[in-house]
């Protein structure tokens, strides 16, 4: 028997110059995105969907806590993206 | 290329001038200063005394229209660090500098006249006048300078904080519009030029030589390729321009990085109201006078400055930048971006540094000298610094002194000066560069913060810093801002091409890195010359000790790995 697909539901916040980006294609609710992904997707695998190359994302929060690329995302997860920037 | 050496000694008015040394043909900036200090004063001087000096130089690409690439770099021994210091601004002088063929000016002694003056340097030659605008702000200041000699020359100037000589007072120059707000503010390098006697340089470049290539055609062949780059990558090209450093605040407040009420916390409950984006859409909102975007230097692609406007649309201050939000903003419960504008005009009226300010209001909050968030209480302080009262004169010291004059154990210092807006403890590579770096917690020294790693690690830190503050060394002596390393930092081959075509200086990226690390050198030398050794290379205790909260931290990097960073 195999193992059914099942679909993990993600809200996606995006900061500033990644919100005018992701604007451009989808449609945002207060900066926010909601979308589902194949269970065990990764944030790699989510910014690929978004079509966001390494050097327009730097931080990333889940569930308020910093999160690498590699992280497998779960059902409800909050992640918030911010591009790569320094103050001044 | 530029080879002139001004030397301006303020105890006999005597200005010669001089070939720049063969040795320092490679060195522009802050590796120039650096070498420059090492090897004329004795780093163990009284900062505020007549040895130490003032060197004034642009970057190796200083008068280039490569984007970015004319900072002003001032170093000095600091009063705030008794360490070797070097702050860099952009704005216009530095331009003004090359076109006058002047690699550096180094002003030396203390003045005997009695009164204060100001150095007029022209094609002609350079002269010591006497300043009647002794006491008077920057903005009043500037614009004297500018009716008597036209807007087409740049001031560098002090306020009354450097005359008075505080350690939080800094060196400004003008912007392309004169405005006097592009300060080399940290360090307290204005109160070494006020104790000397001297309110201003003004240069004026009109029918100066102007730069020379060695080759013109190359240069601008390669610069368009880096226009493209800057123009096309997201942050150069797209964040930058249009939300400016403030848009760091949302990044800091995740992270819980952002100082909060004198660093007791790192998450701001009103950080969506002074970040980027509302920031934007304030200026945007209003119109009159605003813009969300502007040049602080002729030719800056990037374009990451603003120009902040009340609700009538009239000129607040401009630029205003995440540390000033983050120093006089969060740290000390401020979350509007009107109260923090008004009161970034009154420390830049006075010449004083945002960041060392509100690090000494931000303790002063903490001892409950004033309260927290109150915004009119803290123009109030300012207004002590400004009447010269013993409370201002407490206050204008710096955080360091205020926290020691109010009891305070909470005090956010290395080497005496104020961490910028990054707290150590949720973004450790920034750190260790506060801890190592001969600056003193001092983010431009080398910031991490856009580094991705995760920032609590305690393991790579030292690594990422030691490399980060190559860097930066590397732009902050080609007269380089910081941000474009964002879009150049794979394109360091291509910087050492396009110098070459510029100045005739041979040399690949390698060459250009380890100069870097050799300059790095040359501060350290200086530093332990000057009694800076490892024990000063620490994080406050409180930090080691007290957990941000949130994320239940501290700052874990141990010394004995910080120290690796000199191997």
């Amino acid at each position: 028997m195999t193992r059914k697909e099942v679909d993990i539901n993600l809200q996606v916040k995006f900061h500033d110059t990644l919100k005018d980006k992701v604007s451009r294609t989808n449609q945002l609710q207060g900066g926010m995105l909601k979308l589902s992904l194949p269970e065990q997707s990764t944030v790699q695998d989510l910014l690929s969907s978004l079509c966001l190359t390494d050097d327009w994302v730097g931080l990333i929060i889940v569930n308020r806590k910093q999160a690498s690329r590699k992280l497998i995302l779960a059902d409800c997860d909050h992640i918030e993206l911010f591009s790569p920037m320094v103050g001044g | 290329m530029m080879n002139k050496v001004l030397r301006v000694n303020l105890t006999d008015s005597k200005i010669t001038e001089e070939e720049a040394p063969d040795k320092y043909r490679k060195l522009g900036g802050r590796a120039l200063t650096a070498q420059v200090l090492l090897d004329e004063i004795d780093p163990a001087c009284e900062p505020l005394g007549i040895h130490n000096k003032l060197v004034i130089a642009a970057g190796l690409f200083g008068g280039s229209p490569l984007s970015s690439s004319s900072r002003l770099s001032i170093g000095g021994k600091s009063p705030l660090t008794g360490g070797i210091k070097e702050s860099n601004a952009g704005g216009t002088a530095a331009t003004s500098l090359s076109k006058l063929g002047i690699k550096a000016i180094i002003i030396e002694g203390e003045s005997k006249v009695g009164y204060s003056q100001y150095l007029y340097i022209n094609k002609d030659g350079a002269e010591l006048k006497p300043a009647e605008m002794a006491g008077v702000g920057v903005y009043k200041s500037a614009k004297l300078f500018f009716e008597r000699y036209g807007d087409k020359v740049s001031p560098i100037l002090i306020g009354p904080a450097g005359e008075k000589g505080y350690p939080t007072a800094g060196i400004t120059n003008t912007d392309p519009q004169g405005r006097p707000s592009r300060f080399c503010g940290r360090g307290g390098l204005g109160a070494v030029m006020g104790i000397k006697g001297l309110k201003a340089v003004i240069l004026d470049p009109a029918d100066a030589p102007g730069v020379e290539y060695h080759d013109r055609a190359a240069f601008q062949e390669l610069n368009k390729e880096m226009i493209k780059i800057l123009r096309e990558n997201p942050i150069t090209g797209d964040a930058y321009p249009k939300y400016g450093t403030a848009a760091m605040a949302t990044r800091t407040n995740a992270l819980n990085a952002l100082p909060t009420r004198n660093f007791s916390e790192g998450s701001f409950e009103y950080a969506n109201r002074i970040d980027g984006e509302y920031l934007y859409s304030t200026i945007q909102a209003r119109g009159g006078e605003g813009s969300p975007t502007h040049a602080c230097m002729a030719g800056c692609v990037i374009r990451c400055s603003n120009v902040f406007a009340d609700s009538d649309g009239k000129e607040v201050v401009a630029p205003l930048e995440y540390e000033t939000i983050g120093l006089l903003g969060s740290n000390c419960s401020i979350g509007n971006l009107d109260d923090i504008a008004r009161l970034n005009y009154i420390c830049n009226d006075l010449g004083v540094d945002t960041i060392e300010i509100g690090g000494a209001i931000g303790v002063a909050m903490d001892q409950g000298l004033i309260p927290f968030g109150d915004a009119s209480a803290a123009a109030d302080l300012l207004s002590e610094i400004a009447d010269d009262t013993v409370l201002g004169k407490v206050l204008a010291q710096g955080a360091l002194i205020t926290g020691r004059v109010f009891g305070s154990r909470r005090i956010p210092v290395v080497k005496g000066q104020t961490m910028a807006a990054y707290d150590p403890r949720s973004i450790k590579g920034l750190g260790v560069t506060y801890a190592t770096s001969a600056m003193g917690a001092d983010h431009t020294a080398g910031s991490t913060a856009r580094a991705q790693i995760e920032h609590t690690d305690p393991a790579p830190q030292v690594e990422l810093s030691k490399k980060v503050q190559s860097l930066s060394m590397l732009a902050d002596s080609m007269g380089l801002c910081l941000f474009v390393l964002a879009a150049f930092a794979t394109h360091i081959d291509k910087l050492a091409l396009l110098l070459k075509h510029y100045t005739g200086i041979e040399c690949s990226d390698q060459d250009l890195l380890e100069a870097a690390a050799t300059a790095l050198k040359t501060e350290r030398e200086f530093n332990l010359q000057a009694g800076l050794g490892p024990a000063h290379d620490r994080i406050p205790e409180f930090m080691t000790e007290e957990p941000i909260p949130g994320i239940d931290s501290v700052f874990d990097v141990p010394n004995e790995e910080m120290q690796k960073i000199f191997d």
